[in-house]
């Protein structure tokens, strides 16, 4: 049981491998220094963490009127972008502008993978959102570093929005999709991260669900009494996956691009079909 | 919308954006926490996890007196193939009682026991719910409630009070000189024992039984035919006895003095009926002393309910109720609604004419002048009178025992 314990502190690492492999190399690093360099990235530096400092203290909620609550947050979260926004009207220079939106796309994964450790209050959405905005905000920030690093800026926001909004390459507008580096060391550590996820997001699930429902004494062990049962529901979701593998290979053979659309939505619909059917013959029973 | 559908629409809201950022591995990472709540949930809704469990309540006792306990068993029997949470709760809504297990893990062919007291703090019958089974998927999501016992039906008798004597028994014919009319019945014949009470005549004692008795105690014997002239009880049920009295209405505390004057009338082998009176009669009972009658006596006095007419003196003196109950008569009466304390000390002395009359009234903070009045106004006539209330209900059968010695 110790191990178990031990093995349940670190499982949230192994979905963080492959977020590690697209962001941990020489082009993110260098595009991070470039901006680091920039006033505009010290302005940013300055207000985040004086917005974290006071966040973090609960020193926001203390202020009487909550007018002031909200222009105090907004202006203390959305004020790095000034300084940036008045040298691209004034020098026509975006350098500074795609420095600070380095800075919020870092900061946005570091927030990710913090929801990722964290134990309590998260429950299976916010996990798996996390993982999946932690995933997106590492691949936007790897793009716009690499292509930055291409036309010799230090990170270029349409690429890196790109990223973000693929689909659109279906209607014809020329995205510049950017692949993962080491791809398939990252396809090979999401085989891992899938189950780990799934698991992660399960135990966040029951664990949210026991507090709400059974705040007091007796939480603990009905979590633990039921942690087999988890393991046994993410085995399953992963041998269930193997359901989209036929229709996988059917649609990459008509178009590539499909492959994440058609085969995931329709199974997600089915079974969700599935639920309403079994919901309503609930209710017809009670 | 439910939690569990909200959660899964959240979910696949999210893999509709991973699903346009044509990632495959974050696609399926997304898909595989969608498929594993949607089995979640199928698997609870299928496999039906109710028809698993078996449970079993007892209920210790179904009669019971106010201020007793009663045990209730909860015996589960859980026989699936996996550990499922849930609760068991049942309640007592006259009682005013919730129990329930709180949420429980409960694993494969395993036994739970619990163990549930009931205190009976009223009189009347109580339903206790039927225990309900309620049960919760794995990330307890969704749940399924189902009825697992039928529902069980408790009767709280009133509280009887000891009272050692039968001088009770004895005053209507003592007093009123029908000594010889009363005991005109006895053979030699003996029915039984009881113990020896006061102003029972020395031939009657059985010297035998006392000595053999471990204590020594005396005992008098019972002879068939031994009849003293019965004693009636009347219940005032009017709307005057729904009124608060400490825990309870005045009628419960009415209850509990007319079930100890009862109990000790017929122990002590005297005749005893019981009428319950608003406007009119409500419930006759004939004067009768065995067992069968007693049980009855006690389960009308905890069934009754006050009626939504007031009590009238008035209308009970013109009553023309049969000789079978008696010359003595013993009245409960709540807070009376009937003006003057003067007309109803007058419509009493009327009564007292033709009867012994003994009166307890029943009062809380609130009537105690009015009630501390009308005694004073009915000992004019001379009435013995009692008060009472919910906290002073041995003490007031006290005083009427010793008042009542003093009489005799």
């Amino acid at each position: 049981m110790h191990l178990f314990n031990i093995f349940l502190k670190i499982l949230p690492v192994i979905p963080i491998i492959p977020l590690v492999i697209i962001i941990a190399n020489q082009t993110v690093a260098t595009s991070l220094f470039k901006a680091a360099e920039t006033t505009s990235f010290h302005i940013w530096v300055i207000l985040i963490g004086s917005y974290l400092i006071l966040r973090t203290g609960n020193y926001i909620s203390k202020i009487k009127w909550i007018g002031v609550q909200v222009i105090l947050e907004i202006g203390l979260l959305a004020m790095p972008f000034a300084y940036p926004i008045y040298i691209v009207a004034t020098e026509m220079s975006s350098v500074q502008f795609e420095g600070v939106f380095l800075a919020y796309l870092s900061l946005g994964f570091l927030v990710s993978i913090y929801l990722l450790f964290r134990r309590s209050g998260v429950g299976s959405v916010w996990k798996i959102g996390a993982f999946l905005f932690a995933y997106l905000f590492a691949l936007m920030i790897y793009a716009g570093s690499f292509a930055g690093q291409l036309t010799g800026v230090p990170f270029l926001i349409t690429i890196a929005v790109d990223q973000l909004f693929r689909v659109a390459i279906l209607t014809g507008y020329p995205a510049y999709l950017v692949y993962p580096p080491s791809e398939i060391y990252v396809s090979v550590s999401m085989t891992l991260a899938i189950p780990a996820i799934i698991f992660l997001a399960l135990s966040a699930e029951l664990a949210k669900s026991a507090a709400r429902i059974a705040p007091q004494k007796g939480s603990t062990n009905i979590i633990s009494n039921l942690k087999p049962a988890v393991l046994l529901l993410s085995l399953s979701a992963v041998i269930v996956l193997a359901l989209t593998l036929p229709i996988s290979l059917w649609v990459v053979t008509l178009n590539r691009q499909l492959v994440t659309l058609i085969p995931t939505i329709s199974i997600a619909i089915l079974v969700m079909l599935l639920v309403l059917i079994s919901e309503k013959r609930d209710h017809e029973i009670s | 919308m439910k939690s569990h559908l909200k959660i899964l629409l959240s979910l696949l809201l999210l893999l509709l954006l991973s699903s346009f950022t044509l990632l495959p591995e974050i696609t399926l990472a997304v898909l595989a926490v969608y498929l594993a709540v949607v089995l979640d949930i199928l698997i609870f809704r299928f496999t039906g996890p109710l028809r698993r469990f078996t449970v079993i309540r007892k209920v210790g006792r179904h009669q019971l007196m106010v201020g007793e306990n009663v045990s209730v068993s909860l015996q589960v029997k859980y026989q699936g193939s996996f550990p499922i949470v849930g609760s068991l709760g049942f309640g007592c809504e006259s009682l005013g009682l919730d129990f329930g297990t709180g949420l429980l893990a409960f694993k494969p062919s395993t036994d739970n026991t619990h163990q549930y007291s009931i205190l009976a703090k009223r009189r009347g019958t109580h339903i206790i719910s039927p225990t309900v089974l309620h049960i919760r998927d794995w990330l307890m999501l969704s749940d399924q409630k189902v009825n697992t016992t039928d529902q069980d039906d408790i009767l709280v008798l009133p509280r009887i009070y000891p009272i050692r004597s039968n001088v009770i028994g004895t005053l209507g014919a003592r007093v009123r000189g029908l000594t010889t009319s009363g005991n005109e019945g006895r053979s030699s014949e003996i029915w039984g024992m009881r113990e020896y009470q006061p102003f029972d005549e020395y031939k009657m004692i059985s010297w035998k039984s006392m000595a053999k008795h471990p204590d020594q105690t005396p005992m008098t014997k019972i002879t068939v035919g031994e009849v003293g002239s019965p004693v009636t009880v009347i219940v005032d049920v009017g709307d005057d006895m729904n009124t608060p009295n400490g825990e309870y209405v005045n009628l419960d505390v009415a209850a509990d003095l007319a079930a100890s004057i009862c109990f000790s009338l017929i122990n002590g082998g005297t005749k005893t009926g019981l009428i319950f009176y608003d406007n009119k009669l409500s419930k006759v009972i004939k004067p009768d002393r065995n067992a069968n009658h007693l049980t009855s006596i006690l389960h009308h006095l905890a069934l009754v309910q006050p009626s939504s007419k007031s009590f009238r003196m008035t209308n009970l003196v013109n009553e023309n109720l049969p000789t079978d109950f008696g010359k003595t008569f013993i009245l409960i009466i709540g807070r009376i609604r009937e003006g003057t304390t003067g007309a109803f000390a007058s419509a009493l002395s009327m009564l007292r004419k033709h009867h012994q009359i003994m009166m307890i009234i029943v009062h809380n903070e609130d009537s105690k002048t009015y009630a501390e009045s009308l005694q004073h106004a009915s000992r004019q006539v001379g009435v013995p009178t009692f008060l009472a209330t919910s906290t002073t209900i041995p003490e007031t059968l006290r005083i009427l025992e010793q008042t009542t010695i003093a009489l005799v």
